[in-house]
């Protein structure tokens, strides 16, 4: 298989995140509208410098990225949307960096955006695909719940993971939403003790395995490291990224997904390896789909998730390995599309030493995973990328 | 009253309650389909039609669920799925019958209907565990 060539000379700058609620009457148009004003802005550029936009969305219908043009008078000669739910944001760098690279753009805005009215959300699962429409929805109408609680179920059987594994992954994430000021469960603390007594929901999951479905938007800006160093912002360069779409189709249950295929590839491009990484940001939208991608990553063996995450401090000053340092969705909310964003954003964060009070001291090295669209019974797309620190 | 209405586009005649599972089945490679696709997934040919399979697979998953999107199933909640490997090829989410079950569990799905008359998947317990899968 042909590796992908390196992406030298593309640098991510401008991390947003923006206007997180429970609940909003705004149209996923505001929030996506709203991070591209806070990118100029940050920036200290006008969005007519702006040439390249990606956007990802759950919400526009019935308009598609091309209507967003006219809706925020931009002209551009780049324009791309991805509908990669949470691979999104790995994905959006991608296609950005060979725009930069290729001269088909000089400035390109990647942006994650959604919205939650009352009711959205299950408008949303109840037609979310034919396969799903088709042959997982009618089954109780649980909608993501149930083949999460299906995968989780497996892989607690095969790897002997109980629920207190899961449940310190969730509580690191909370200590860390506690210090990054606009997660949305941020004032709430979470004990082992809640975490195992909370209710069930789709057992083997229960509240504290479930994100809450919220609103809210995530971007980043992809350029040139000269326009960059002009511009005088702070920016992380891509190591590797890569990508994959319904990997391991044959296997009767997702316990693995591209990860597993493309993370060799990864580390030898970036020259690294999985101890070199500071911080990881995971998909989370469900415990257990961050322990397929730290699994997949190398982080730990095959089966070897419960003698991590009890050996292993997760949260960002643990002296570990900081993960989803943000309080990720589990604790900050899961923003449609956005969320697909948030880990490329905060590791952006992270590297240029932006952080709140959940800055991880000294990070070079940022691992970002992304997994999206559960068509039936698994997601299909996979992603993730290296980031490191500019010099 | 509320209903919900799925559309799974399983065959199940209007006046049947139940029938023997009957999957997708292409001509040209035999390969069979799940879920319903326009074409064959494996060979890509157009030579899909509904076929009697045998029901027969191993659990290899389940879950219970204690919410719902949908208020027409609030009664009957709890609700106890299951993920099948079918001896046929496909994996299948189906109701489970019988809610006490371990993975690895060998049982047979059929076709019935839900509480809202829908066509759904429905597994038991294989009748004959001399026939397993």
């Amino acid at each position: 298989m042909s590796q992908p060539q390196d992406y030298s000379g593309v640098v991510l700058t401008t991390p947003v995140s923006y206007g997180y609620a429970k609940q909003s009457d705004k149209p996923a148009h505001w929030y996506i509208g709203s991070v591209l004003r806070e990118l100029c802005k940050n920036a200290g550029i006008k969005k007519q410098d702006v040439d390249g936009a990606a956007f990802s969305s759950f919400g526009l219908a019935p308009d598609s990225v091309s209507f967003l043009t006219q809706h925020y008078n931009i002209s551009l000669r780049w324009l791309e949307q991805l509908p990669f739910g949470g691979a999104s944001g790995v994905i959006a760098l991608r296609r950005a960096a060979r725009a930069i690279q290729c001269g088909d753009a000089e400035i390109v805005a990647c942006i994650g955006g959604d919205t939650a009215a009352k009711g959205s959300f299950r408008d949303l699962v109840a037609d979310f695909s034919r396969f799903s429409n088709s042959a997982a929805y009618p089954y109780g109408a649980a909608g993501p719940n149930a083949p999460f609680a299906l995968i989780t179920a497996a892989y607690m059987q095969r790897y002997k993971v109980s629920r207190e594994d899961f449940g310190h992954l969730a509580v690191a994430q909370r200590y860390n939403a506690q210090h990054y000021p606009t997660a949305l469960l941020g004032d709430k603390t979470l004990t082992m003790q809640e975490y195992l007594a909370a209710r069930p929901i789709a057992e083997p999951l229960h509240l504290f395995d479930c994100v809450m479905p919220c609103a809210g938007g995530e971007g980043f800006l992809v350029m040139s490291e000269q326009r960059a160093r002009d511009l005088k912002l702070p920016f992380v360069t891509i190591a590797a990224a890569d990508e994959r779409h319904n990997a391991f189709a044959e296997d009767p249950i997702q316990l693995r997904s591209g990860w597993s295929e493309f993370a060799d590839g990864l580390y030898q491009r970036a020259a690294l390896a999985p101890s070199d990484i500071d911080l990881v940001q995971t998909y989370d939208d469900y415990p257990v789909i961050s322990a397929l991608q730290l699994e997949g990553l190398g982080f730990f063996a095959e089966g070897g998730f419960s003698n991590f995450i009890t050996q292993t401090a997760t949260t960002f000053n643990g002296d570990g390995l900081p993960h989803n340092t943000s309080g990720g969705q589990l604790s900050g909310g899961q923003a449609g599309s956005a969320a697909g964003y948030l880990g490329v954003v905060e590791s952006i964060r992270q590297l240029t030493g932006s952080a709140a009070a959940n800055q991880v001291a000294n990070a070079e090295h940022a691992m970002v995973s992304g997994y999206g669209m559960i068509n039936y019974d698994r997601g299909l797309c996979s992603t993730a990328c290296i980031l490191s620190r500019g010099s | 009253m509320n209903n919900f209405v799925a559309d799974t586009v399983l065959p199940l005649a209007a006046e049947q309650p139940s029938a023997t599972l009957k999957l997708q089945q292409c001509a040209s490679c035999q390969a069979v389909n799940y879920p319903a696709r326009d074409l064959c997934g494996e060979c890509l040919a157009d030579q899909l039609s509904w076929q009697p399979q045998s029901g027969l697979g191993r659990l290899l998953a389940v879950a219970t669920l204690h919410y719902s999107l949908e208020p027409a199933l609030h009664s009957e909640l709890p609700i106890t799925i299951g993920s099948i490997k079918l001896a046929a090829g496909p994996v299948v989410i189906a109701y489970l019958q019988q809610t006490e079950v371990t993975i690895g569990d060998s049982l047979e799905v059929s076709i019935g209907r839900d509480s809202s008359a829908n066509a759904v998947l429905i597994a038991t317990p294989n009748p004959s565990p001399s026939k397993e899968f």
